[in-house]
């Protein structure tokens, strides 16, 4: 219980850090004081262009977390919502949403979101969407399951007799028995759009320099790693701590005893 | 038969749905092909070059009957030409296709291989190496990008030790480092997978029932209990599959691997609406036949599916 405090706090002074940590203006380049070491005013030096690096990674940060919260609002309600949809009602519209959720695990949503992004420009919002609509697939399947085994419980057909909607059976009877399993699915999920939104501005389809983002400025620094490896290491250790905080945040099994069997 | 009909069905329905999306999507784009080919070419955008080139390209009927054109050939086997080289798309894609299927297969199978057996002993000593190890990869791998990894192999073995040259030469070191990358990534989870598999084994009543009546508890594990496990770590193998092409792009890129992820990186920069479409429906067919040919092994494994 206090392990988890303790994540939930670093979890929530990270996020407001990045949120609202004072950052200098990105685009001011400065010739004169290229590749500078930690100083007062420039707390993790200067890049290649004299930037402050440390506004940099703050920027970058706060374009991650736009796609991780956007990505995973629509992949977690839309799925959850669909998945309980098709449990609930059958025929054509299970078949239809089952459809739509094996297609969304079939083409690989990173594809998608290269094949958007070159098409529409490279913005936190269509990255955010193709993410969240890429993992839904799993969400689907995932509240499918855990609904339909509800829908056979003898509470659910108490309420039905009783004369409640199927809406009101969904929101208050079975979103409470359900959420806790599809929110450990959420951790993982947000570590692994973090680090494929990095590998996306990475390949670096229509960025521009002036928004910087963790992949960007990794792309745009390798070729420093052999002279400053410290331009290389920041943007490479924001990603590392923020998917690593996603992970203990939502694994909600790492308290739990495992069942000790004959073999232990 | 009712199954594999149904299996061929649904998947004959997701790769039309596939391609009328994509063709969908790419005639949206903001800029059109037959302008980026004249700024190319430094020509003046005249009514007369415009029409041309849009006659050229194919592009001047209407929807349907391009799209039915476009769908027509591709199932003959006539891919088109790429719009803005002008080489036969299929010719290309046949060249980089083995690039980046060595990568994502070597780097799948192996995984899956070797997983097998760390998660053996991960659930045999829990709390040992082999269980320690195996989270650490899988908490590694998910939380520091391929690319970077990538980056700092080739800084170690080719700028600082200069062991090995990636970028020049024929490229086999390149290809041989990447499919090792992409089997990394892939250990830990898998490993996790069986772990977790082999454990919910132990505590079924046959394997108890074994266990108790004296034979070892390695042999128990390995030959009977096996089978479920080998089943979810397939089924677990399916979904990573769209890796090989998703995952690989980047590891493509930052070894300049000439593969189909790359050569699309490529033609997007060049708005190539046929390299963009043949791309997605190759994915498509690549899934179709990796879910046919694995739950074809289920299917002769797991008698529980029959």
């Amino acid at each position: 219980m206090k392990r988890k405090i303790i994540i939930t706090a670093i979890f929530a002074l990270f996020i407001l850090f990045l949120l609202f940590a004072p950052r200098k203006n990105i685009l001011k380049t400065d010739v004169l004081h290229t590749f500078e070491g930690s100083s007062a005013e420039h707390w993790m030096g200067t890049d290649n262009l004299g930037r402050d690096v440390w506004s940099l990674l703050v920027a970058g940060g706060v374009r991650t977390l736009e796609v991780v919260f956007l990505s995973m609002a629509i992949s977690f309600f839309a799925g959850t919502a669909l998945g309980m949809i098709a449990a609930f009602w059958g025929g054509i519209i299970r078949s239809v949403i089952q459809f739509l959720a094996d297609f969304t695990l079939v083409v690989p949503s990173f594809i998608m979101a290269m094949v958007f992004s070159a098409l529409f420009g490279f913005s936190p919002l269509t990255a955010g969407v193709i993410f969240g609509v890429g993992n839904m697939g799993e969400y689907v399947n995932q509240s499918f399951d855990l609904a339909y085994g509800l829908k056979k419980q003898e509470f659910i057909d108490a309420e039905k007799v009783v004369g409640l909607g199927k809406i009101p059976i969904l929101i208050f009877h079975v979103v409470p028995n359900i959420y806790r399993q599809l929110l450990v699915f959420l951790g993982n999920k947000a570590g692994n759009v973090t680090v494929q939104y990095a590998g996306l501005a990475f390949i670096g389809l229509g960025t521009d320099i002036t928004n910087p983002d963790w992949g960007t400025l990794l792309y745009q620094y390798r070729a420093y790693l052999t002279s400053y490896p410290m331009l290389v290491i920041y943007p490479a250790a924001a990603i590392a701590i923020l998917t690593i905080l996603f992970h203990l945040m939502f694994d909600s099994r790492s308290g739990a005893e495992e069942a000790v069997t004959l073999f232990d | 038969m009712k199954r594999a009909i149904s299996f061929l069905v649904k998947w004959i329905i997701i790769f039309f749905v596939a391609s009328v999306l994509i063709f969908g999507l790419v005639r949206l784009m903001p800029t059109s092909p037959v302008d980026r080919w004249l700024s190319s070419y430094n020509l003046p955008r005249t009514e007369e070059n415009i029409a041309y080139v849009t006659e050229r390209m194919g592009l001047n009927e209407s929807l349907p009957v391009q799209y039915a054109a476009w769908i027509g050939n591709f199932l003959k086997g006539d891919w088109g030409y790429s719009l803005k080289s002008h080489l036969d798309i299929k010719e290309q894609f046949i060249q980089k296709l083995p690039y980046s299927i060595c990568i994502g297969l070597t780097g799948i199978l192996v995984a899956a291989f070797l997983s097998f057996f760390i998660g053996y002993r991960a659930a045999l000593n829990r709390g040992g190496i082999c269980d320690r190890l195996s989270s650490v990869l899988s908490i590694f791998s998910q939380s520091v990008p391929s690319f970077i990894f990538a980056i700092i192999i080739i800084y170690f073995f080719s700028v600082k030790l200069k062991a090995v040259k990636f970028f020049t030469g024929n490229g086999a070191y390149a290809l041989i480092t990447a499919s090792l990358i992409t089997a990394f990534y892939n250990l830990g989870i898998l490993s996790r997978v069986v772990r977790n598999a082999f454990r919910e084994e132990m505590d079924k009543s046959y394997v108890r029932f074994a266990v108790s009546r004296g034979f070892s508890k390695e042999k128990v594990l390995f030959h009977h209990a096996s089978k479920p496990v080998i089943c979810r770590l397939i089924s677990t193998v399916i979904a990573d599959f769209a890796w090989v092409f998703g995952g690989s792009t980047v590891l493509e890129f930052a070894f300049s691997i000439p593969g189909v992820s790359f050569f699309l990186v490529s033609s997007m920069q060049n708005s190539d609406y046929n390299v963009l479409q043949t791309y997605i429906l190759i994915v498509i067919i690549w899934m179709f036949f990796v879910h046919l040919v694995l739950n074809l092994v289920l299917y002769a494994i797991d008698v529980r599916r029959r």
